[in-house]
């Protein structure tokens, strides 16, 4: 986020993709049990808050996983997932 | 300054992720109390506790919707400037969120410049509607203050003159002058040639008025005598004894006084010269030609008491 401190930026990213990434491993270890609308809401609420801590990566995995939430198309939805989880990895 | 002091801006959201970014953000801006919320519910009590500069507010929350939110906090708060927040492009959510009075539609992710553009909005509308509140009342006041029908020649003849008059007296009553209402301490029904019909002194005029009151009797007699008697319209005139001021309905046969203290209002002044015009067109035919036989007049002390009762009931 421009203008703040560098550190405090850091910190508040690595939360975040901390946050991020547990939500993820709900959503995987229930994903046969979780309704498509938990998926689309999970997908609908890192696409409006990936961007505001400078990762619009995750915005867009967001987006993807929403969309194919809404179609149904479980297997787009898994994909993206794991997509994210090996951003997510690579951002600890 | 303490955080008590400082302008409150409330954001809702059901994510956490979102209220931390916000949180972090407003790092930037000391000179702002933020205060998170995390449902529409959690808002609602927030709004209860402290006043607001500004709201922020996701659409997509779970119970209570942002919008259903907005229209709500807009029926309780409609001053309160609202920002919605959504990653939805749906063009039917800007629709009804404008139409439930929001100020703005941000698109998520927000960036720290389009947070800081919708606070500066902010507070440039607070700015201009202080302002325009400002001029609204004082110059508009003082404009309203310095209207004088008889200096801009208004009071000659004329309906148009006359309405003018009456829109001018309300409105000097009205925003100069709210809710002072005069009270009445005689009411004089006299003939052109000055005798009195009939007399009505309200039930709480002190003893020590009655030597003022006999003293603008004459007055009121004499000013009838010298300035009224040539005039025909039934307009009213008012002049000031002291503190005590005598308003005066002129008919074709007779003089309706009032005396008070403080102001009386427009519709006072009304039920004055409708109580003379009634007055007259009741007796007119003994007026025409009277000859001072108080007993063909018997019933003008109602119209009196009618008078006096409307004007008391004005004052409320």
């Amino acid at each position: 986020m421009e203008d703040f401190d560098d550190e405090e930026w850091a910190e508040m990213q690595e939360m975040y993709v901390n946050h991020t990434f547990k939500e993820l491993q709900k959503v995987k270890e229930n994903i046969n049990e979780t309704s498509i609308d938990s998926l689309r809401t999970f997908g609908h609420n890192i696409k409006g808050s990936g961007g505001m801590y400078g990762f619009d990566k995750i915005t867009n995995f967001g987006l993807l996983i929403e969309t194919a939430s809404k179609t149904g198309d479980l297997e787009a939805i898994i994909s993206n997932l794991r997509e994210l989880e090996i951003f997510l990895k690579s951002k600890m | 300054m303490p955080s008590e002091e400082l302008p409150n801006i409330l954001a809702v959201d059901d994510d956490f992720a979102v209220r931390m970014a916000m949180d972090f953000m407003f790092k930037k801006w000391p000179e702002y109390n933020l205060i998170l919320a995390e449902d529409a519910n959690d808002a609602l009590a927030k709004l209860e506790e402290r006043d607001y500069m500004m709201m922020f507010s996701d659409i997509n929350m779970p119970e209570i919707s942002g919008l259903e939110l907005l229209e709500t906090v807009k029926g309780k708060y409609p001053d309160l400037p609202v920002f919605m927040l959504t990653s939805e492009t749906d063009i039917q959510n800007s629709i009804t969120a404008f139409r439930h009075g929001a100020m703005d539609y941000l698109l998520k992710p927000p960036t720290v410049a389009t947070i800081k553009g919708a606070i500066e909005k902010t507070v440039e509308y607070i700015e201009e509607k202080a302002e325009k509140e400002k001029i609204d009342m004082s110059d508009f006041k003082q404009m309203v203050e310095g209207f004088s029908p008889e200096e801009m020649g208004l009071t000659k003849s004329g309906s148009k003159n006359t309405e003018f008059t009456k829109l001018v007296n309300v409105l000097q009553e009205k925003l100069i002058h709210p809710g002072k209402v005069g009270r009445v301490h005689n009411l004089f029904l006299l003939s052109k040639s000055g005798i009195v019909i009939s007399n009505l002194s309200a039930n709480d005029v002190e003893e020590t008025d009655a030597d003022i009151l006999g003293g603008m009797f004459t007055a009121v007699k004499n000013f009838m005598e010298d300035a009224f008697s040539a005039r025909s319209d039934s307009s009213l005139n008012d002049i000031q004894f002291g503190n005590f001021h005598i308003t005066f309905a002129s008919g074709a046969y007779s003089e309706l006084a009032v005396v008070y203290t403080g102001i009386i209002n427009q519709a006072s002044e009304d039920a004055i010269a409708d109580t003379l015009i009634a007055f007259e067109l009741e007796h007119m035919a003994v007026l025409e030609n009277w000859d001072g036989d108080l007993s063909k007049l018997a019933n003008s002390a109602d119209y009196l008491e009618k008078l006096f009762s409307d004007i008391d009931k004005d004052k409320s």
